[in-house]
């Protein structure tokens, strides 16, 4: 919900989406941005030029660093949230994180840091490994005898597919 | 006869465009094809900084006049509409074509 937006006293432009409003930066609740893969919340005091008639927001430099900031802060602490809902959920079916490192060809001792430090976003793709991984533990078994059909002198690509 | 030349001179694009905060775009366009914001600014200038008046197709004014140009950015045709203001540069459209567009000097991009 967009609730009574602050406009502020700044110098604004005409709006060249619509041609009638005026654009002005604009702090507001309930607004919401891409990033990424996921659409998250902008923070209320962000301010943004917005038209006062179509609400096109326009973004600059200076918009972008702070939209970018925020928004990254919010990305990985989900993304880390998930991982380590996932990792809890591995842990109780015995499975390590190193034993996952392994299968996924991560250092030893990335996963702990990636939970316990907030210094690292984890990526969509490892998130989604986890997540997979902790749905169904038979597919960290499935990766495994994978990565040993692709070894050997003569592996077998098609058939790591099970197909 | 002569072709048809942009309202804003390009030169006069390129200079503001590269300033600090110098180049607008809306932020759904934005965020339509890039991951952060930063990267669709930046995308955005190399398109305006890499254009030439052989890419300029029209001057439009549905409002404000606006400049249209087609350019291929890696074999692949783009729609920039943009218009200048005294100290910003308003980047209103820049996607794929969809369709080929001639530019003012004859030649065909195409999407």
């Amino acid at each position: 919900m967009r609730v009574k937006p602050k406009p502020a006293s700044k110098k604004g432009f005409r709006c060249a989406e619509c041609g009638k409003g005026i654009v002005r930066p604009v702090a507001a609740a309930g607004r919401q941005a891409k990033y990424r893969t996921l659409t998250l919340p902008v923070p209320v005091k962000l301010e943004i030029p917005t038209c006062d008639n179509c609400d096109t927001e326009w973004i600059n430099d200076s918009v972008a660093r702070k939209l970018d900031a925020a928004l990254e802060k919010e990305f990985r602490a989900r993304m880390r949230d998930l991982v380590t809902v996932s990792l809890a959920h591995l842990s109780k079916c015995s499975i390590s994180k190193a034993h996952v490192e392994r299968v996924l060809g991560l250092s030893q001792g990335y996963l702990s840091h990636l939970t316990t430090t907030g210094d690292k976003t984890p990526s969509e793709a490892l998130a989604l490994n986890l997540v997979h991984f902790a749905q169904n533990p038979r597919l960290l078994r499935r990766s495994e005898t994978l990565w040993k059909r692709l070894s050997g002198s003569k592996p077998e690509p098609a058939g790591a597919l099970g197909r | 006869m002569a072709p048809r030349k942009p309202f804003f001179r390009l030169r006069d694009v390129q200079d503001i465009a590269r300033r600090k905060d110098g180049l607008h775009r809306s932020r759904t366009k934005a965020e339509a094809s890039f991951s952060t914001f930063a990267q669709a600014l930046a995308a955005a200038r190399t398109m305006i900084e890499s254009l030439t008046e052989r890419n300029f197709v029209e001057t439009r004014q549905p409002y404000d006049p606006c400049d249209v140009y087609a350019a291929t950015i890696e074999d692949r045709g783009w729609y920039v509409k943009l218009t200048l203001l005294p100290e910003q540069v308003i980047l209103i459209s820049f996607y794929p074509l969809e369709r080929p567009i001639r530019t003012a000097r004859g030649h065909e991009v195409k999407p």
